[in-house]
């Protein structure tokens, strides 16, 4: 029974190896596919690196270049907004997505925050959720360590109020932009417009109402899905329905 | 020939002899005239006395006119063992508008030291018209027959000029008398020239009609200003005759000393008129300052090879015959990476042979800051010659340098870098960052609950520290505390005694048990007390009576086992196990309810 299950275990560790293997194959291929210009064939390459279940800024990145290439600026856009969950600080990937929002057609509209949020909101998108957590974890050890030393070693009481003060002000710090990380690149379902124009109805149907249109590379939030159209919201007033066919989901 | 040794001593009111001051300067300012027309200019002359070397000269106030400096002069003389040292600044100020004008004060600063001179109203007029007919020039000798012992003459060289073109105007005094006295001269006036003395006075014998005259010969350079015609006015002579040496030797024979009373007497010359031609418009040069007359220009570089940051000298010199105060000297161009320092200008004038001659030195100190090969363009000085009625422009240069050094700093102009055309930006490479990751949520739950254990784990610890300090600082709780676990223990002990145990040692063992249990539950010192103290006890804890009876049954029977003659058997032995276990339950529960 014990040699069955080394057995599998050795399968999968081989088979995790052998996928691994491929992507890293698939990405340099991808790669080299864009190199010479075969832009339509590096999609397809870093797009089955992806299917394997391997992801990161560098493959959204090349994968957001290689569908520009194509003309698909929709597709283009989504995936360097993917890329920004993980290099949020890349300089060539923040380029790209200027000059691609430089030749969007609408203009971006961000929803009205309290300026507190706003901050926040900034600060938290300048790490990746993964960086917040890795300090929020840091900065939570060393709360625990100062609460340790100061319930347990009464003669150090005098000393570690000030740093279990602060580091109880830095840890809610940290844990609030931990949070707003986590809400912004994980929690909020947002997509990407395809079509080069679409209009966004007041229903889910061809019979609603078209009231107004978005145009390709609009990044918007969406809210829920239902037979296959989609509800968005670009803003608290600016709201509607489109096929969930024409969004790429971020 | 009677005035034997006469000497005329001439007053030039216009040329005073100041003496410098050690430790003062001292500043006088002229001008030639104070009413012009707009066409006029007016030749301010400011002498500085007691300065040598670097002097600032602060105008004042020039509105109403365009000043021009023509140069400066520097004059020392030792008389005497006396030095005097004095610098002239000519300025040349053309008038811009009509009308009554205030010019200065005026302030030289030499050093510390300032000396300031007061300010000159003038008067600018329309421009006038020909100038008055003068009288007929008198001739340049007496006229024959003439017996006057005293007479006076003035005349030009020339009755036509052009502007700017020097003329000498010869003052002679005749004289056959010897004067009581310095005879007293009044200049003409000379409005519409620019003057210069030309010393020294000459003096000759020259005989008129039989008769010997003693000659005194005073000329003056006169430079026209101005076109049109231009008048000299008439020149004065106010005298006195020595009466003691007569002309006529026998005079004293014939009538004693006291006969000749002294004569004073005033001469005067007639008006010269001189047509002043205006400079020709046609062929002007362009860089022409207004020298006229006749010059030799040069310029010259002190060295031709350098090296950064040396100083080169560079000296334009003007020199010849002509009106060399107003010669302005040209501009030079340098290199736009050379410094260029005024080092100053000099002008010396020679009125040798009665002719104003003079030489003009201009100097500029050039620092070229970086190396390589440059050349200085060619300088050009023009100058109206009067004889030849044309603008001449003499040339100098150009002047190579050398200068070795550092090469200057690539000139090129300056431009934002701006893209052409944009594109996104390149691909990343396996290397360029760990680009394998995972695009999962994060396990939220799991991280929840993974933090939770070590603040669990931390507050299991602190609740351990607090009941160590209980324990140590409650011994009676702490006995209390330990009291169920020795109960439980001893009755565990007590059961496996059972079966083949020593009846009396089991009995021993149980009211032991039970009175320790008492002891350390309520903390009550059972061990020595009597029943009835321990019953008293239990019931100050609130223990009901029939669990005191049933205490004090307990008691007593194992004292019965302990100490009897039949042994307890089997049955009485669990019995007496089953009592202690009951009692146990009872009291402990009492004693803690009792607690609280």
């Amino acid at each position: 029974m014990r040699g069955t299950v080394s057995a599998a275990a050795l399968l999968l560790l081989a088979s995790m190896a052998l996928a691994s293997e491929n992507a890293d194959a698939l990405f340099v291929d991808g790669n080299k596919a864009y190199r010479e210009e075969r832009f339509a064939e590096a999609v397809a390459l870093y797009e089955r690196a992806r299917a394997q279940g391997v992801a990161g800024g560098a493959l959204y990145y090349n994968l957001g270049n290689a569908h520009f290439r194509t003309g698909d600026i929709g597709r283009a856009r989504a995936n360097y907004e993917r890329a920004r969950r993980f290099i949020p600080r890349d300089a060539d990937l923040r380029a790209n997505l200027d000059f691609l929002r430089g030749r969007m057609l609408d203009r971006a509209m961000v929803p009205a925050e309290f300026p507190l949020l706003q901050l926040l909101g900034g600060l938290a998108a300048f790490l990746t959720w993964r960086e917040w957590l890795f300090l929020a974890e840091i900065g939570y050890a060393l709360f625990l360590l100062a609460v340790g030393a100061h319930l347990l070693r009464p003669s150090l009481r005098a000393r570690t109020r000030g740093p279990l003060q602060a580091g109880a002000v830095l840890l809610v710090l940290l844990l609030l932009l931990l949070g707003r990380a986590l809400q912004d690149q994980v929690h909020t379902r947002r997509a990407c417009v395809l079509p080069g124009e679409i209009a966004v109805r007041s229903g889910p149907g061809t019979s609603f109402t078209e009231e107004f249109s978005l145009h390709q590379g609009t990044v918007l939030r969406l809210e829920r899905e239902a037979e296959g159209w989609a509800f968005v919201s670009i803003t608290p007033d600016l709201k509607g329905w489109l096929p969930s066919d024409a969004l790429e989901k971020i | 020939m009677r005035a034997i040794g006469a000497s005329v001593w001439i007053s030039l009111a216009a040329l005073l002899l100041f003496r410098a001051e050690a430790g003062a300067i001292e500043l006088d300012v002229r001008a030639d005239r104070t009413e012009i027309d707009l066409e006029g200019r007016i030749t301010l002359t400011l002498t500085i006395r007691g300065a040598q070397g670097d002097v600032e000269i602060d105008l004042g106030s020039t509105d109403g006119f365009r000043p021009y400096s023509s140069g400066t002069s520097q004059n020392i003389s030792i008389v005497n063992g006396r030095m005097d040292a004095s610098l002239t600044h000519t300025y040349l100020l053309f008038p811009s508008e009509k009308g009554e004008f205030t010019i200065g004060p005026f302030r030289a600063m030499h050093g510390r030291e300032e000396a300031t001179a007061p300010a000159i109203r003038v008067r600018v007029t329309e421009a006038a018209g020909p100038a008055p007919s003068p009288r007929p020039e008198p001739p340049a000798e007496r006229k024959r027959g003439e017996q006057r012992d005293v007479f006076i003459r003035t005349f030009l060289d020339k009755k036509e000029a052009y502007i700017g073109e020097a003329i000498t105007l010869t003052f002679r005094l005749y004289t056959r008398i010897r004067f009581a006295g310095d005879p007293q001269y009044e200049p003409p006036s000379t409005e519409g020239f620019w003057k210069e003395d030309l010393p020294p006075q000459q003096r000759s014998y020259t005989e008129i009609d039989g008769r010997r005259y003693l000659v005194t010969e005073v000329k003056t350079a006169l430079f026209p200003t101005r076109a049109g015609r231009l008048a000299v006015g008439p020149a004065g002579l106010t005298y006195e005759e020595d009466a003691f040496f007569s002309s006529d030797p026998f005079e004293l024979l014939r009538g004693g000393l006291g006969r000749r009373r002294p004569v004073r007497e005033t001469l005067r010359t007639d008006s010269l008129a001189v047509q002043v031609k205006p400079l020709p418009e046609n062929g002007r040069p362009p860089g022409f300052g207004g020298a006229v007359g006749s010059f030799v220009f040069q310029a010259s570089l002190d060295k031709n090879e350098v090296r950064a940051n040396e100083p080169v000298t560079l000296s334009l010199t003007v020199e010849g015959e002509g009106n060399i105060q107003a010669a302005t000297l040209p501009e030079t161009r340098v290199p736009d990476s050379f410094k260029v320092y005024d080092s100053g200008s000099s002008t010396d004038v020679s009125k040798e042979g009665y002719r104003v001659r003079g030489r003009k030195t201009y100097t500029r100190v050039l620092v070229p800051r970086y190396g390589g090969d440059y050349e200085l363009p060619p300088v050009f000085f023009s100058f109206f010659d009067p004889e030849r009625g044309t603008y001449v422009t003499r040339t100098a240069g150009p002047f190579p340098i050398r200068v070795e050094g550092p090469l200057p700093e690539e000139k090129r102009e300056q431009r934002e870098i701006a893209r052409r055309e944009e594109d996104i930006r390149y691909l990343k490479e396996p290397g360029d960052l760990r680009w394998r990751s995972s695009d999962e949520a994060p396990p939220l739950r799991a991280l929840a609950a993974g933090n939770l254990l070590p603040l669990l784990l931390l507050g299991a610890l602190y609740a351990a520290r607090k009941r160590r300090e209980k324990y140590a600082r409650d011994p009676a709780w702490a006995r209390a505390r330990r009291a169920d676990r020795a109960a439980r223990e001893f009755l565990t002990d007590a059961r496996r005694k059972l079966p083949g145990g020593d009846p009396r040692e089991l009995a021993a063992s149980l009211s032991r048990g039970l009175i320790g249990f008492l002891s350390d539950k309520g903390n009550i010192p059972a061990t020595g007390m009597t029943r009835r103290e321990l019953d008293r006890e239990l019931a100050g804890r609130a223990v009901p009576a029939e669990t005191r009876e049933r205490l004090s049954r307990f008691l007593e029977a194992c004292d019965r086992a302990r100490f009897s003659e039949t042994p307890l058997s089997g049955e009485e032995r669990a019995r007496l196990v089953q009592e202690a276990e009951d009692l146990l339950r009872l009291l402990g529960r009492r004693m803690s309810e009792g607690g609280r």
